[in-house]
């Protein structure tokens, strides 16, 4: 028996596809495809690249379920979506930092509760009071998969400025995801 | 700054996914020893999650990119077995004028309903999948769907999960004429909807996997 398919975790989900469940990776789909298909096109700025990152992120994991390792599946997709992504962008030469690991204590670091409110209005709103500066090296690190350095040479910053900056928004944007009732 | 101040600059790269490769055997060691660090980790983390959430697409473009129907399409062609995809493939244009339709039906479904009148309110949670979309109301599940035509003694039967159960409870049957299904619950738990084909007048558990399942 590949379990059951009322249970309805995503670790459950990637179980079944291990056993060629359509109606799960089907279920896995419907789910994420929007948060996927969203951030390639970001990534991208191509509608045509996004569905074809879409389905290349989708098919990989029903050709190798066993890539998802447990945690958080909302943020270990968008991990890979965002890489994917990158890698199209640069040509297959993204070459930072692959993907989320699987870390001992960080698996409820994002609990359903958590991410059944991540409203993407919400979160634009709260991306919307962090200071530009800040904001700016975050945006171009995650959607452009620019280095540290790329984004000093470009912002004409020190890098040890990019680095502190980064690490402020990302707590700045921590704080206001709070604010407006995220955790 | 301290040496271990640098160190959460790393953290908050990592989380980021802008570590230079180099890096990322240090951190992921530290982060192994690191109360502080490991903590930091993981709020950072969430905030990057929520950074990706930002720009998640939507079904009808009406906040945010829309995704093509034909994607999934597309997509589910590849999975499905091989009987399948030469049903589908049979019939392009016909599933493009379900799409259509379904579109035009997803719109009528807000205009019959009083509660859709007010939509700053957030009430109504809208989630499309293959074949229709679900919306969910306080009081009320409401289906509208284009499922496919079903042999003669078979229903579709909608299967409800609570938060924190193992098991679905069985809800209404319908027949694949209906295109409009609604059932009046209580939704604050809801955590789950599901249709499977039962034979008419239902199953007490489903008997088959569900042709349509929607994780609220
Ligand atoms: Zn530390």
């Amino acid at each position: 028996m590949c379990g059951e398919w009322w249970r309805v975790d995503e670790a459950a989900l990637v179980e079944r596809i291990r056993c060629r469940d359509a109606a799960a990776f089907e279920a896995l789909y419907d789910q994420y495809h929007r948060l996927v298909y969203g951030i390639a096109l970001r990534v991208l700025s191509d509608v045509r690249g996004a569905e074809d990152v879409t389905q290349s992120v989708f098919l990989k994991i029903w050709s190798d379920p066993t890539a998802f390792r447990g945690g958080n599946f909302g943020a270990w997709i968008a991990r890979v979506a965002r890489n994917r992504g990158i890698d199209v962008l640069r040509g297959g030469a993204f070459v930072v930092q692959g993907e989320i690991p699987a870390m001992p204590s960080a698996q409820d670091a994002l609990d359903d509760y958590v991410m059944r409110k991540l409203e993407s209005r919400n979160v634009r709103s709260a991306l919307a009071r962090i200071p530009q500066e800040q904001r700016e090296p975050i945006e171009l690190g995650f959607f452009d998969g620019l280095s540290h350095d790329q984004i000093a040479r470009r912002s004409g910053v020190p890098l040890g400025t990019v680095k502190t900056r980064i690490r402020a928004g990302l707590r700045k944007l921590r704080a206001e995801l709070q604010e407006v009732g995220i955790r | 700054m301290t040496p271990h101040d640098a160190m959460l600059e790393k953290v908050a790269a990592y989380a980021l996914g802008t570590l230079p490769v180099v890096d990322v055997a240090g951190v992921t060691e530290h982060l192994h020893g690191c109360d502080e660090c490991t903590t930091e980790y993981r709020e950072l983390l969430s905030a990057v999650t929520a950074l990706a959430y930002s720009v998640q697409a939507c079904e009808t473009g009406e906040e945010g990119p829309q995704v093509s129907p034909l994607l999934k399409e597309r997509i589910m062609q590849r999975v499905r077995p091989q009987n399948r995809i030469a049903k589908l493939r049979t019939r392009p244009l016909a599933a493009i004028a379900a799409c259509i339709a379904l579109a035009l039906l997803g719109v009528a479904a807000f205009a019959w309903h009083p509660w859709t009148t007010h939509p700053g309110t957030g009430i109504v949670r809208r989630y499309a999948f293959a074949d229709g979309v679900l919306y969910v109301k306080k009081d009320r599940i409401t289906i509208a769907q284009r499922l496919a035509p079903l042999p003669a003694g078979r229903v579709y039967q909608v299967w409800t999960l609570a938060r924190g159960a193992r098991r679905v409870s069985p809800s209404v049957t319908f027949p694949a004429t209906s295109s409009t299904v609604n059932v009046a619950m209580d939704t604050a738990t809801l955590a789950a909807v599901a249709i499977s084909v039962e034979p008419a007048g239902g199953s007490p558990q489903p008997t088959t996997k569900p042709v349509v399942f929607v994780r609220l």
